[in-house]
This record gives structure tokens, sequence and C-alpha cells, in this order.
């Protein structure tokens, strides 16, 4: 007879499951119960049995059924949180910076009602602009390190680096009527790709490798690619915009603002 | 695509590209089709499973929460599907009884059996909660935990399952001749 905390035991350290302590308390279990250690080793070859059983390659035709039923059912549309819901889900999270988060969007409602009382926000931006300013605190955490804009060719483009702790985000937008190709190009071991969005136009492909992600966009829109870095270092990330097969922007962008 | 992580491949999804799927589909399914065909034990069966498993998690993506692991959603959703499938055949005691009978001669089904044809006949002796315990654990090396994920069930359930499992594997190996 073998005392059911034992057989768990036994069960636990066949899953590696077991400290120092309970292995030493099984192996002078066993000394005194033989019984126990003849289960221990028929568990053992019972999992070395179904250790080396082999799995089978499935039929061809699974890939095929499964993507021709998804092409006739219908497509997933991605959850879209209004803006009260948004700030709700925040404030309502468990974790540390909600209280941080509820701040900032009283503090942003308050500007907002300030300005639809004082006869609106003026954002200082323009649409020539075509260089960009290194170190542009965004937030204590957020920090624009480069940006550039493009005109030509019958298309206007533009690209923005944001960069928060070792996550970075590279944002290319284009006003087009044809279909054109943007390129990031990045140091592979320096990189790792975290997302991929895209914002209107139409996606015609993404193609995303380690080192590079091009996506072919017909239309206007924007295209965000998100990063980690994996190192100290924060090598600079180039942007090619493409069309018809010639480069009408090249540019390299930086990821820090110190580098 | 092959360099993206899971996460990256269903927002790309969503957004309606399709290679993005296919590529989560390339990913999974011999993972995913080995586990349901080792639970129930049928190719047939286990190809329509999978099939209709990767259906399932496509049109209810939008309800995926990127909190928890793609794989680990994934294969709920497989896992709920071969369950079902099994609850649906309600035949479990006629493979049982027709099984033992097929096996009166231990040595005779050794001579003619390969290991994993005992191994598969054991695992249909088992009821299909413990069958997807063993299955998780020991073909597809899943942690405790995971497996609990997965099920929905306390890890200790989990622990019970497969220790009660492993148990019933081992007398039964016994039974059907094979000693090793």
């Amino acid at each position: 007879m073998i005392d059911q905390k034992i057989i768990a035991l036994i069960n636990m350290e066949l899953d590696a499951q077991t400290t120092p302590a309970q292995n030493d308390q099984l192996r002078r279990h066993f000394v005194a119960n033989p019984e126990a250690r003849a289960y221990a080793d028929d568990l053992k070859r019972l999992k070395g049995m179904l250790d080396r059983v082999e799995q089978v390659e499935p039929p061809v035709s699974l890939k095929a059924g499964i993507l021709n039923s998804i092409r006739t059912s219908a497509r997933p549309v991605p959850p879209q949180p209004g803006f009260l819901e948004f700030i709700l889900s925040r404030i309502s999270s468990p974790a540390l910076p909600r209280y941080g988060f509820a701040v900032a969007s009283g503090i942003c409602l308050g500007v907002l009602l300030f300005a639809a009382l004082t006869g609106g926000i003026d954002t200082g931006a323009t649409d020539n602009q075509i260089s960009g300013s290194m170190g542009t605190a965004v937030s204590p955490a957020r920090t624009v390190t480069d940006y550039g804009s493009f005109e030509g060719a019958s298309m206007k483009a533009s690209v923005q680096v944001v960069t928060s702790g070792v996550e970075l985000v590279v944002e290319a937008e284009v006003q087009a009527a044809e279909v054109c190709e943007i390129d990031l190009i990045f140091p592979a071991e320096a990189y790792t790709v975290t997302g991929i969005r895209r914002q209107g136009g139409s996606l015609e492909s993404v193609n995303a490798q380690a080192g590079s992600v091009s996506t072919v966009l017909a239309g206007s829109g924007r295209v965000r690619l998100e990063l980690e870095r994996t190192g100290e270092k924060a090598p600079e990330i180039r942007l090619e915009l493409h069309r018809g097969g010639h480069i009408l922007w090249d540019k390299a962008l930086r990821a820090s603002p110190g580098e | 695509m092959k360099s993206l992580a899971d996460n990256t491949l269903v927002t790309l999804t969503l957004n309606g590209e399709l290679r993005a799927f296919e590529e989560l589909v390339e990913r999974y399914e011999k993972v995913l089709y080995n586990t349901v065909l080792k639970i129930v034990q049928d190719a047939d069966d286990a190809h329509d499973i999978t099939q209709a498993g990767f259906v399932k998690a496509y049109e209810n993506l939008k309800s995926y929460k990127p909190q928890h692991k793609f794989f680990s959603w994934l294969y709920r959703i497989v896992i709920n599907e071969s369950l079902n499938a099994l609850r649906s055949r309600k035949e479990t005691e006629e493979i049982d009884s027709a099984l033992m009978a097929s096996v009166k001669d231990p040595a005779e089904v050794y001579e003619d059996t390969e290991r994993e044809q005992y191994i598969d006949k054991a695992l249909q002796m088992l009821t299909p909660e413990n069958r997807a315990v063993v299955v998780l654990r020991h073909f597809q090396d899943l942690s405790y935990k995971e497996i609990a994920h997965i099920l929905d069930v306390p890890e200790k359930t989990v622990k019970s399952r497969l220790f009660t499992a492993r148990q019933l594997l081992k007398d039964r190996l016994l039974k059907l001749g094979y000693s090793q």
C-alpha cells in the first residue's frame, strides 16, 4: 500500500515539480518501501514511452481547408472602443498608472473645455514643414527623436519616430492616389518588431523579415511600426518610400535623442 | 511574416490581412492537429475538428485579449471542440469493451502492434478530460499552469486528473500486455 501523498510526490517528481527536500524525502521513503520505488519506476517507464511518441505531419488538405473556410466566413472586426470607454477602461484598470491616467485625462478634458469656451485650439502645425528637430519632449515618458516630410511626384509623406523607454514607434503617413511602398530597415540585432498597424488606405501587402518591414499601401494612409530595443544602443532606422520601382524618399531616422 | 509575434499577426488579421492568419495556421496546425488526433483517435475527425477550431478562432478573433498568450487561447478553442466531439460520440463504453475483446491474447497483440498503438489504445480507455490532460502534459510538454488555463480548471484539478490518468494508463498498458 502506497500513501496518497507519496503517490502525489512521485508524480510531481516526474514533472520536475518537487523541491530538493521533497526529493530527499522520496529517496528515504523508497529505502523503506520498495513498493513505492517500483511504482515510481513504472511511472518513469510510462513517461519514457509517452515522450517517445512522435508527431505526425497534418494532411496537406488541412491548411487549404482552413483558408477556404475563412475566406467565406465573416471577417473579424477589431474592437473599436469609444473615447469615453477607453478612458474608463484605463481608469478602472488595477495597475498603478491609473491614477496618473485619471489626472492626465482630467487635464486634457479641462484644456478641451477651455478651448471650446475661448474659441478653439491652434495647433501651430504647418503643411510645409520639411525638417525635424531632435529631442522634442511630448511627455516625460515619450520623446520624438526624429521626424521629416516629403512632397513631390504628386504625393506627400511624413514620418516621425517616438521613443518611450525601450519601446519605439515609427509612424509614416502617405497622401497619394497611387500605390506606393514604404520600407523600414533596421539592424535586426538591435530591434524586435512588436506590432504593425495600418490606418486608412488599402493595405496591399506586408512583408516583414528580421531587419525590415515592407508595406505596400494603395491610397492615403498611415503605417505604424512598433519596435522594441533589445540592447543599449538605438541605431538609426532607414525609411525608403518607393513608387513604380523608384526611390522617391530615403531618410535615416534617429531613434535616440543622444545618438 | 515569420518573424512577427502572434499578437502582431492577430492585429494584422483584424485589419484584413489574411496572410497574417495564414501564418498563424502554418505556425500551429501541426501541434494542434497532433493534440486533437491523440484526443479523438481518428484522423478524419482530427482534421475536421482542427479546421473547425481555426475557423472559430478566426471568427471570434475580436474577443481575443492580448494579455493572454494567443497559443493558449487557440488551444482552448480546439481542445473544447475535441471534448465536445468526444462527448457527442457517447460510445466510450462500446470502444472499451470492443477493445478488450480484441486483446484476449496479449502476446499476440504484442507481436503485431507497435508501441504507439498500445499507447493509443490505452488512451482510448481514459475519459476525454483525463485524456486531454495526458496529451497536453506529455505530448505537448505544457506546464500544470498552462493546462489549467487551457482547460479552464484549477491547477489542483489538472494534477488530480493527470495522476489518476497515469495510474490508469500504467494499469491498462499492463493489461494490454505491454510491459516495457
